[in-house]
């Protein structure tokens, strides 16, 4: 068996067994890098979101230089030259800082919630589309939506061929982003491409009936509007071995929410997705963004052993001790400390990591934030801490 | 006269209905710029509450969020009624999200509360240069400086913009906080910040001990 396709597996193996609460020699690497590798790699911002051949030497050159088991991404997370064809982009890019802003939008209006309950499909074209992309309420709209599919089927062969080549050459399975089938509580697809963090923050308050009609009338879906329900139907029992996680999802838009309006706009929604984790014996990987130690008794609630959950800002340990062995920790080394600290306090923190919260299974390492700026990360830290995991028996 | 009582709690609450139903019917009747001042402290009593809220977990983010679209609201009427008289200003803060990051939504919460508990905020916006902060605390003889972030990048430049107030002479006339997600203990240390905060309602405590 070739080199890659060993490490192919015992990287898929080594994800379960710690998804699973079994002990492993060693603990999964898992890169929650995103922008920075490009600036890392000497490319800018500028080239590689519109270039998705660059994009894929980036992350063949990052994996030589530093090895992860997974990836949270290879790349694809902003494929901005499809919105670029349809004549409109949020994001603000600044190279000098390899900097992605983005603009807080609103392309619902309040009363549309009654519309996106009943034909959210309708909502997208009629209203979200022209709202969005101006220009396609403008002569040559036809020719920007071609456009825009060539370079979505473009994206999409780039997106295979960086998985392909990833497994192929490096042994790393897909990425969780983007290679694992994504589902949404629809309350982050109106917090991150529809209604914008404030209007969001509004309807919480004045129109909540609506706001929850909409998110039960959508249900849990994928970008592409398949819902879950309609997913489980083709689902077959087990989890697939070629891969890591075999669903996932992004808790984004809770990062505004109380406990309890969590309890009432998020919980049916996360459980749901528990639920099939359990019923199809799956392996869920959440990625939770900001500090999530107020929902810790939703996530009690997960079936042991089916689920991941990548916490971003938590104090590990406490989350460790507080949500028990129900579900498989993931996250903890902190950017501060990989763009500030020495490599010797880098390894001993990720050292002091390990033998904490691994020592019994349940724990993949990776960083605490999405790895994006250049000052998010120093390069010697992250791979002296890349050498030491590999080399670490637990 | 309104019912400051009732005032208070509705924003409070945050019962937009009734603190929209209680000023309009206080501004109709022609108050005097004395009621409309009692008014506008039910108000911003109102809004202390909202911050103890949060502090306990009972409100997050998006009702601080909404909480300052309420308060704008609300000050936009009573504002023609105050005929020129305003709160008594507790301390002059100069404000703003530091360069190379456009997040506004932290700041304007902060400014939102630190407003109403009796401060005068010039808010510089985003992406805010050195110079700019530099400026603007100088002009108005600002008592803080409060510069806010939310990506990691920020905490570069809010150590730029220390510097710039040092290089300024400013430096030991105002006291400096900084806010947003990648603030602690140790970014504040190496910024060379006075206080740091990831909580709006902390934020406005700090200042007002600042400035007792």
């Amino acid at each position: 068996m070739a080199d890659s396709q060993r490490l192919y597996q015992e990287r898929v193996q080594l994800y379960k067994d710690a998804a699973r609460h079994r002990k492993t020699n060693r603990v999964v690497i898992l890169a929650n890098i995103w922008t920075w590798m490009t600036y890392d790699m000497g490319y800018k911002l500028s080239e590689t979101l519109f270039d998705s051949k660059k994009m894929g030497q980036v992350v063949t050159k990052f994996q030589e230089k530093y090895q992860f088991d997974f990836f949270m991404d290879f790349g694809g997370r902003n494929p901005l030259a499809i919105s670029g064809a349809l004549g409109h982009t949020d994001y603000i890019i600044n190279d000098e800082t390899a900097n992605l802003n983005i603009n807080d939008f609103s392309y619902v209006e309040p009363e549309d919630y009654a519309e996106i309950s009943e034909n959210y499909t309708k909502f997208l074209w009629t209203k979200f589309l022209p709202r969005k992309y101006q220009k396609l309420n403008e002569a040559g709209a036809k020719q920007k939506m071609l456009n825009a599919g060539a370079e979505f089927g473009k994206f999409v062969q780039h997106s295979t061929e960086i998985a392909q080549t990833m497994a192929s050459d490096y042994g790393v399975p897909p990425a969780i982003f983007l290679g694992t089938p994504a589902f949404w509580n629809f309350f982050e697809i109106l917090f991150n491409w529809l209604r914008g963090i404030k209007g969001l923050s509004l309807d919480l308050r004045q129109r909540p009936e609506a706001l929850k009609s909409a998110l039960d009338g959508v249900g849990v879906t994928d970008f592409f509007g398949m819902t879950l329900k309609e997913y489980r139907q083709s689902s077959q029992k087990g989890t697939d071995p070629s891969k890591g996680p075999d669903v996932s999802t992004y808790l984004l838009g809770h990062s505004i929410l109380s406990k309890k309006q969590f309890e009432v706009f998020y919980w049916p929604y996360l459980k749901e997705l528990f639920d099939y984790a359990e019923e199809y014996d799956k392996i869920l990987h959440i990625f939770a963004e900001s500090e999530n130690s107020r929902f810790y008794d939703f996530f009690k609630e997960a079936p042991k052993d089916h689920v991941v959950i990548h916490l971003e800002l938590d104090d590990m340990f406490k989350a460790k001790k507080e949500i028990g062995d129900k579900v498989c920790l993931c996250g903890g080394m902190p950017i501060d400390l990989l763009y500030n600290g020495t490599v010797q306090a880098n390894i001993d923190y990720a050292k002091h990591l390990i033998d904490e919260l691994a020592a019994d299974g349940g724990f993949i390492f990776s960083q605490n934030k999405m790895v994006s700026y250049a000052t998010d990360c120093k390069a010697e830290n992250l791979k002296a801490v890349n050498d030491f995991i590999r080399e670490y028996t637990i | 006269m309104v019912n400051v009582q009732l005032l208070t709690q509705a924003v409070g609450e945050l019962d937009e209905d009734r603190v929209m139903a209680l000023l309009t019917e206080f501004v109709a009747a022609m108050p005097t710029a004395e009621e409309a001042l009692s008014a506008l402290n039910a108000c911003q009593q109102g809004m202390n509450a909202v911050g103890e809220l949060y502090e306990t977990g009972e409100y997050f983010v998006g009702d601080l969020i909404f909480a300052g679209e309420l308060l704008t609201k609300a000050v936009d009427l009573i504002k023609p009624v105050l005929r020129g008289e305003g709160a008594a200003t507790i301390g002059k803060i100069v404000l703003g999200t530091v360069r190379g990051d456009i997040h506004d939504i932290g700041k304007n919460i902060f400014k939102s509360l630190v407003e109403s508990a009796g401060f005068e905020v010039y808010d510089l916006g985003v992406d805010t240069s050195p110079e700019a902060f530099v400026a603007k605390a100088r002009e108005v003889g600002a008592d803080v400086v409060g510069m806010s972030g939310v990506l990691n990048l920020a905490t570069a430049a809010m150590k730029n913009t220390v510097d710039a107030l040092k290089a300024a002479g400013l430096r030991n006339g105002v006291k400096v906080l900084i806010g947003g997600n990648p603030v602690n203990s140790e970014v504040c240390r190496n910024v060379g910040a006075d206080a740091f905060t990831t909580n709006a309602a902390q934020g406005v405590k700090i200042c007002q001990g600042w400035v007792k």
